[in-house]
């Protein structure tokens, strides 16, 4: 098998991936009849832009339920193991991420998926470990939401690397999990396992990633706000001996004129938003949620039409290289992008903007 | 006629040191993980062909390394050659970086082998091997490796090398 080196450990210095194509609206609240339907062709046309545009990853959200509203946002969302399988057999290069509810999936079932994507893209693939949010998902699968979510998240990872090294059959008395002779062949190709992520925002999430994951995405409210989360980032990995890539989400608007891209996201996000999935979205989050800053609830509702709360990219190519760079300077190694409509928008933000941050020292590819 | 026995000529170890910084060499990263999970890897220059009858070569390593309890009898090990664009990996496995134990993965995509071994992508050269016999001398494990499989990388990139203290560009070449 001829394995190259994972997308995200390449030598860009900001790297880029593309989130959410696998859920019905990507990460909008709209109405605009463009909107994002998140069927298997447009996913496998976006995959192939990004792919052949050499953007680093991909990226989906787990979904199991959506928000209500008008389109019942986010209800159509893909599975995730299979639909980067799926991409996996249909690219070349780039990183294919899989979003795993701990609670919900068995560790040697995510064991042996993960290991299955992972064979199929040739050492590509990465884990997104979520313990979830929302109680309602939960429901649904008759599971409650534990108390120590992330106690339960790091035996299941630890199951997960444990199987793929271990030669001979193993018992394991967890907490959560008293397992026979367990073995899981073939194991992953990437060693110790695929590269890892979480996005966590408070504390103890924060010290499971610090402790567990390569890649922790983090949101922030003002670009200057992001410098501190990596600070905190940082510290919490050193104490474990590690060193954690920190990366942000960002939804973006590019056009020619700053005009064009503010009015584009005044209609999308307010005017055409899908209000009442909106208020669903906003009040769920804010009860059960630690992902964002609690002043960002108030603030940005805007924000959450256009991007369930992650920060805009909205303008010309140059006022968006400008950003990133910002973003770069305050420790970011990269962003996961989202766009109303992946398959109209991806082309001209890669064919105007990946040159302009070559220019600015953020890419080399 | 008593002889006096002379004490044994030897130097200090800081001009010993000071004299090996002029010797140049490649850049390897000696890989284990073994079967309970332990994975470990260290950066060497202590690597040399041994013989070719059977296929094998040596590598010393601290006895007090955490790699050290990963080469025993019978153990695999990978031995991989650096290219001039890993001096990151070489660092983080030299400990010249903050992450320790198994987090130094982190640098360098590793792929297993069919061994289960870790395989540096991107290496010059990964050799496969499996541990035929631990010598000890003071500080140290000199490990024989019987090779059981060399990856070698299309096209070949450049060589990473140590000397004077610092990584070095093997740069252009001419024919021996």
């Amino acid at each position: 098998m001829l394995v190259k080196p994972h997308p995200l450990k390449g030598p860009n210095r900001f790297k880029l991936g593309v989130f959410s194509t696998n859920a019905d609206g990507g990460l909008a609240i709209t109405d605009v009849p463009e909107r994002w339907r998140a069927g298997w062709d447009d996913n496998l046309t976006a995959a192939g832009i990004a792919d052949r545009a050499g953007l680093e990853f991909f990226l989906p959200i787990a979904r199991w339920r959506g928000f209500g509203g008008k389109n019942r946002v986010r209800e159509w969302s893909f599975e995730t193991f299979t639909w980067a399988a799926g991409l996996a057999s249909a690219t070349e290069r780039i990183g294919l991420f899989m979003t795993v509810h701990v609670p919900i999936v068995h560790p040697l079932y995510a064991a042996k998926a993960l290991a299955t994507v992972d064979h199929i893209s040739k050492g590509r693939a990465g884990l997104n470990i979520v313990c979830g949010w929302n109680p309602q998902e939960f429901a649904m699968f008759g599971v409650a939401l534990g108390e120590k979510g992330y106690v339960q998240a790091a035996e299941w990872i630890g199951l997960i690397e444990r199987a793929y090294s271990a030669s001979q059959p193993f018992d394991f008395m967890g907490e959560y999990y008293q397992l026979k002779g367990v073995v899981s062949r073939p194991a992953s190709v990437q060693v110790p396992r695929p590269v890892t992520m979480n996005a966590a925002f408070g504390g103890p999430g924060r010290d499971f990633a610090a402790k567990n994951c390569d890649y922790l995405f983090s949101t922030f409210s003002e670009l200057e706000d992001g410098k501190n989360h990596v600070a905190d980032i940082r510290q919490r990995a050193a104490g474990f001996g590690r060193e954690v890539g920190i990366y942000t989400v960002c939804h973006v608007v590019c056009r020619e004129t700053q005009k064009e891209a503010d009015d584009y996201y005044e209609k999308y996000a307010v005017t055409e938003a899908d209000h009442a999935a909106v208020d669903a979205h906003m009040q769920g989050k804010k009860e059960f949620s630690k992902s964002h800053d609690a002043s960002a609830y108030d603030l940005y509702r805007k924000r959450f039409a256009g991007g369930a709360g992650s920060y805009p990219l909205v303008g010309t190519p140059e006022k968006i290289v400008d950003d990133m760079l910002k973003i770069s300077n305050q420790g970011y190694a990269g962003a996961a992008l989202t766009f109303v409509n992946y398959t109209y928008e991806l082309p001209f933000f890669c064919d105007r903007v990946l040159p302009l941050m070559k220019q600015a020292g953020l890419r080399i590819n | 006629m008593t002889l006096h026995a002379k004490p044994a000529r030897i130097t200090g170890s800081a001009p010993f040191k000071q004299g090996m910084r002029a010797l140049v060499g490649a850049v390897s990263v000696v890989a284990v993980q073994d079967a309970n999970g332990f994975s470990a890897g260290l950066t060497a220059t202590a690597v040399c062909s041994l013989s070719a009858d059977p296929p094998s070569l040596l590598v010393c390593v601290n006895r007090s390394s955490t790699i050290a309890p990963g080469l025993k009898q019978d153990d695999a090990f990978s031995v991989n050659v650096l290219a001039e664009d890993q001096i990151e990996v070489a660092q983080a496995f030299g400990g010249q970086k903050t992450v320790q134990g198994p987090a130094r993965f982190i640098y360098g995509s590793w792929a297993r082998s069919a061994h289960d071994t870790p395989l540096l992508v991107g290496a010059r050269v990964s050799f496969e091997c499996v541990v035929e016999k631990v010598m000890d001398y003071a500080t140290h494990h000199i490990v024989i490796g019987r090779v059981t499989d060399v990856h070698l990388r299309h096209p070949s990139p450049k060589a990473l090398l140590y000397g004077d203290g610092r990584y070095i560009s093997a740069g252009e070449t001419e024919a021996a």
